[in-house]
């Protein structure tokens, strides 16, 4: 059986993978706790190698990569980071290669561990534990039954807090006047909410930060790529020219809340993607390179806290980035080098340690925080496992005032219009949500941005 | 030898002997039951460390005698391997070891018809108890002053818990250490099954001498197990001594009277109506709706989930229907096993939830789940 | 002046007898509340426990439970079944801390259109006296 990490929240509940999905009770992290995520896993469609759409031999289509890649100028890189480090410091060397750098569109901010949440006296969250990151759950749980006053800032009330303070897209600034003392706070930090997060991490002690993140290996990926750029920005310049070529390793441009910016992605002269499923964005895609399963590669995994832990499995995406790089000319790399090199380029001797915190936001969105004139407004409240296909979630949450007012029926339909157009889905009531908002867990085709300003009809 | 002997009993391999506790009796009659073609394979707890093991299901016989030795700091219930071993191979046979709760996990789920009894070789191991992983990690650094990296061997005998490491031997009264909060998971505390008398051959240590182990066998299927492995020249045995089988039966009592004094203590009775129904609404208040502790439950044996049946993520309920379902429809058949709390990412203590409700249906209608195969689920209706 | 609060009450028939009862009630022009809202089953054995939860979370203050008397079930043993159905509901919904009247069972034959009218009479004054069912959410109505 090998050990694998979760994509979902990163956490490391101690899974491990088999021909079937099983847990260790003794997972350092999370003492055989589990979530039904992980359990998820094991439903995905592989993509098969192909160029043009069409199914190929895998060292053709190596081959077409590297031409393409040494034919086209202005090429990016991005890895969000749902590949091991070891993976990602290939990918790294082979962006150095047409003299780039990976772009990891998650900045490389590595906050306290979540036993500094167990022992604070005072927490400040932002996230919704039960839903975004419900590993993190227990730990508050057990700060508040020794005594802890926890607060939360939402879009809704959060059952654990002795304290909700109810979030209004319409008086977003309140987040501007927290007084933060000497709380610990967790917060979600990931490519979508770059202006919320920055407006926090730069109001309070850097070193009292949580700091969650989704997708595998984000802090591993952002701590060995030095690539500065929002997915925003890698869309806006694809669409302005000045990208002309796309490697995408395991990562998913689809995240971003609107989809009409994706049409970027046809101006393109190429898009290579590696990737272990298929979906309608290897359809998409002039070169298709597979990849091992998000939670099948060999190496080391940084999980939020910095802690490194271990996975097992295969090498089969750094064999293939390694063939890249060698019919490029260069130096190939095999897994054993580049876990050394990784391991010294963290500064941690073994797994399980924890890498050094880091607290410099060097990577600055360009816009502050968006202001919101009054009015309704749908609120894209994303979790990290949605984005790796693992939640079904298909209804949006509603306050009892919102249905009392629209006369909504039970499994009756909200019908919603943004600029984008309308849309009727399922929806769910919840207490203590303001009546002007709208939250919805997954990705509506007529959102705008994470917040879309609607009207009810 | 027959139904009903009690003997006490070794193996002949030196290897499995020194690695396995008392005497690697039950790895030798795994690696018999294999080699002698009694079953097509078996389940077995790998080990990882002291403190991990992983269920496999091999038949290779070197792989199995890797897993010999006892580990009471991994908690796993084997029932859900066997349901799986059964759904693959519905004409297969299957021996593993089985504590109580893994025992009776299957005869439950053999009433419902997921494995085939007739064709499950059962080595019953007596327990009494099982610890949860990390926090005797803990408790070995704070109470024993041991590194638990450093632990090579672990034992309970005479109610005290023993570790070894190259060096020294430490025992610990099991009564101090739960008083501090370490000990065995709060759900073996009030166990009062200790020796599976549901299984084929009930082995312990409890009465047996030093590398030797206790065996009691209860059926047809027991009594050509031990043939089995004697005719292979994989074990020796004796008879039984009459202190011996003293001494077992006086560890069992202490142990169930022990038991009775922790369920008496966990169980305060809520009498006040209006308590009870804050009390659960309280408890189940941070459900996650993870389903984790369906996945782990060794009794939970639908096809399609009733529990989910009616549950919808989208419904605003004051109480999850999810969970009262489940408090439902395992109430007949819960054994206590503990894997629901022991899973939770949100603490709920869903086994004694559990256990409150089928205390009541059990008490009713006079049914202690997973014992035998002669009274149908108390579902049933004539 | 405030409004009298009249509770509601799912009511399971089975299609042979309670059913027919209830109506015999109501053609026989029986004075009952207008507390009821009636759900007919094929069987009260087909009421499954599940149906009696939901029925609860969704804001019912009382669940019935009725059908043919027993040995007069029209599929033989539904009846029998259903009443060990609400024994362990019975068991659940105390445990949880609801209070005994909020579940009953009934056996209702045909002619008894009477009794069911009384019967209705008496459960709604019980439920009246016990007040909304603490499972109720606030928001619904």
């Amino acid at each position: 059986m090998n050990k694998i990490v979760c994509p979902g929240c990163n956490l490391g509940c101690g899974l491990y993978m088999n021909d079937v999905l099983y847990f260790r009770k003794n997972a350092p992290v999370n003492s055989g706790k589990l979530c039904k995520f992980g359990m998820k896993l094991h439903k995905y469609e592989k993509a098969l190698p192909m160029i043009g759409g069409k199914e190929e031999e895998l060292s053709n289509v190596i081959s077409a990569a590297s031409k393409k890649l040494a034919e086209t100028k202005d090429f990016a890189f991005v890895s969000f980071g749902n590949v091991t480090c070891e993976e990602q410091l290939a990918f790294t060397k082979l962006a150095s290669t047409v003299g780039s750098d990976v772009y990891t569109c998650i900045p490389g901010f590595v906050g306290a561990d979540i036993e500094k949440i167990r022992q604070s006296t005072e927490i400040i969250t932002f996230i919704d534990p039960y839903t975004t990151y419900p590993l993190i759950l227990r730990h508050m749980l057990y700060a508040k039954e020794n005594g802890a006053k926890i607060t939360s800032y939402y879009w809704k009330k959060i059952r654990i807090a002795d304290e909700s303070v109810i979030l209004n897209p319409t008086e977003i600034d309140k987040i501007k006047s927290i007084d933060f003392g000497d709380s610990l706070v967790i917060l979600d930090l990931n490519p979508l909410n770059l202006e919320f997060s920055n407006e926090i991490i730069n109001s309070c002690n850097r070193e009292n930060i949580v700091c969650l993140k989704p997708f595998l290996n984000s802090t591993g990926a952002s701590l060995l790529s030095g690539g500065e750029k929002s997915i925003y920005q890698i869309l806006d310049e694809i669409k302005e020219k000045k990208i002309k070529g796309l490697y995408l390793l395991e990562s998913d441009p689809r995240i971003v809340p609107d989809d009409a910016l994706l049409s970027a992605l046809d101006k393109l002269d190429v898009l290579i993607v590696q990737q272990s499923a298929h979906n309608s964005l290897s359809d998409r895609a002039n070169i298709v390179l597979p990849n091992d399963r998000t939670f099948e590669g060999k190496g080391t995994v940084l999980n939020f806290e910095g802690r490194a832990l271990e996975t097992e499995g295969k090498t089969e995406g750094i064999k293939i980035i390694s063939e890249i790089l060698k019919s490029a000319g260069k130096e190939e790399t095999s897994y054993d080098s580049l876990h050394a090199e990784v391991l010294s380029k963290l500064g941690i001797t073994e797994i399980d340690e924890y890498v050094v915190p880091e607290h410099n936001l060097v990577y600055k969105p360009e816009t502050e925080l968006k202001k919101y004139e009054g009015g309704s407004h749908l609120i894209y409240v994303y979790t990290p496992f949605l984005w790796n296909n693992t939640i079904d979630r298909d209804f949006v949450e509603i306050s009892p005032g919102l249905a009392e007012s629209l006369n909504l029926h039970k499994d009756g339909l909200l019908k919603m219009t943004s600029s984008k157009g309308s849309a009727a889905v399922k929806y769910k009531i919840v207490e203590d949500v303001p009546d002007n908002v709208v939250l919805s867990p997954m990705k509506l085709p007529i959102s705008t941005d994470v917040i879309t300003p609607i009207e009810f009809k | 030898m027959n139904i009903g002997d009690r003997i006490v009993a070794w193996s002949k391999d030196e290897e499995i002997k020194k690695e396995g506790a008392s005497g690697g009796l039950v790895t030798s009659l795994l690696t018999a039951a294999l080699k002698g073609e009694l079953v097509d394979e078996v389940i077995a707890l790998q080990k990882v460390s002291e403190f991990e093991g992983v269920p496999i299901r091999t038949s290779n016989v070197d792989e199995v005698i890797k897993c010999s030795g006892s580990l009471h700091a991994a908690p796993i219930n084997l029932t859900k391997f066997a349901v799986r071993f059964f759904e693959a191979h519905p004409d297969g046979t299957l021996a593993l070891p089985a504590k109580p709760c893994d025992a009776r996990g299957i005869i439950e789920q053999a009433k419902r018809k997921k494995i085939n009894l007739e064709k499950t070789y059962l080595i019953g191991l007596n327990c009494g108890g099982t610890m949860p992983p990390i926090t005797t990690m803990k408790m070995l650094e704070k109470m024993y002053e041991i590194n638990p990296d450093d632990v090579i061997e672990e034992e309970i005998e005479r109610g005290k818990l023993i570790f070894k490491t190259e060096k020294e031997e430490k025992a610990i009264s099991i009564d101090e250490l739960e008083e501090a909060g370490y000990g065995r998971r709060e759900n073996c505390r009030y166990c009062e099954t200790n020796i599976p008398v549901m299984t084929d051959v009930a082995c312990g240590n409890w009465g047996a001498g030093k590398n030797e182990t206790f065996v009691e066998i209860f059926t047809e299927k027991g009594l050509k197990l031990m043939n089995n492995a004697i005719e292979l020249g994989l074990i020796e045995t004796a008879p039984a001594t009459e202190k011996g089988i003293k001494i077992r039966e006086k560890t069992n009592s202490v142990m169930e009277k022990v038991a009775k004094k922790w369920h008496k203590k966990i169980f305060v009775p809520i009498e006040d109506r209006l308590e009870r129904f804050h009390y659960y609404m309280d408890v189940m208040e941070d459900c996650i709706d993870c389903e984790a502790c369906k996945y782990v439950c060794p009794v939970c044996a639908c096809d399609e989930s009733k529990c989910i049946d009616f549950y919808d993520p989208m419904d605003s309920h004051k109480i999850s229907i999810y969970h009262l379902v489940r408090l439902l429809h395992i109430s007949d058949s819960c054994i206590g096993c503990g894997q629901c709390t022991d899973v939770c990412p949100a603490e709920i203590p869903l086994t004694i939830l559990h256990r409150r409700m089928a205390d009541r249906i059990q008490a009713k209608y006079d049914y202690i789940p997973g014992m035998d195969m002669k009274i149908p689920p108390s579902f049933e209706v004539e | 002046m405030e409004e009298e609060w009249t509770p509601k009450i799912t009511l399971f028939c089975c299609n042979w007898c309670s059913y027919a009862g209830s109506d015999d009630a109501g053609v026989g022009r029986k004075q009952q509340p207008p507390s009821t809202r009636t759900i007919r089953v094929m069987c009260s054995g087909r009421t499954d426990p599940g149906f009696v939860l939901t029925a609860l979370m969704e804001g019912s203050d009382a669940v019935l439970f009725t059908g043919c008397h027993i040995g007069d079930c029209h599929y033989i043993s539904g009846n029998y079944k259903a009443k060990k159905r609400f024994e362990m509901l019975k068991e659940i919904l105390d445990e949880i801390g609801l209070e005994d009247e909020r579940l009953q069972l009934q056996w209702i034959s045909a002619s008894e259109g009477s009794e069911f009218a009384e019967y209705i009479r008496k459960v709604t004054e019980e439920i009246k006296a016990i007040g909304p069912s603490p499972l109720r959410q606030e928001w619904m109505k």
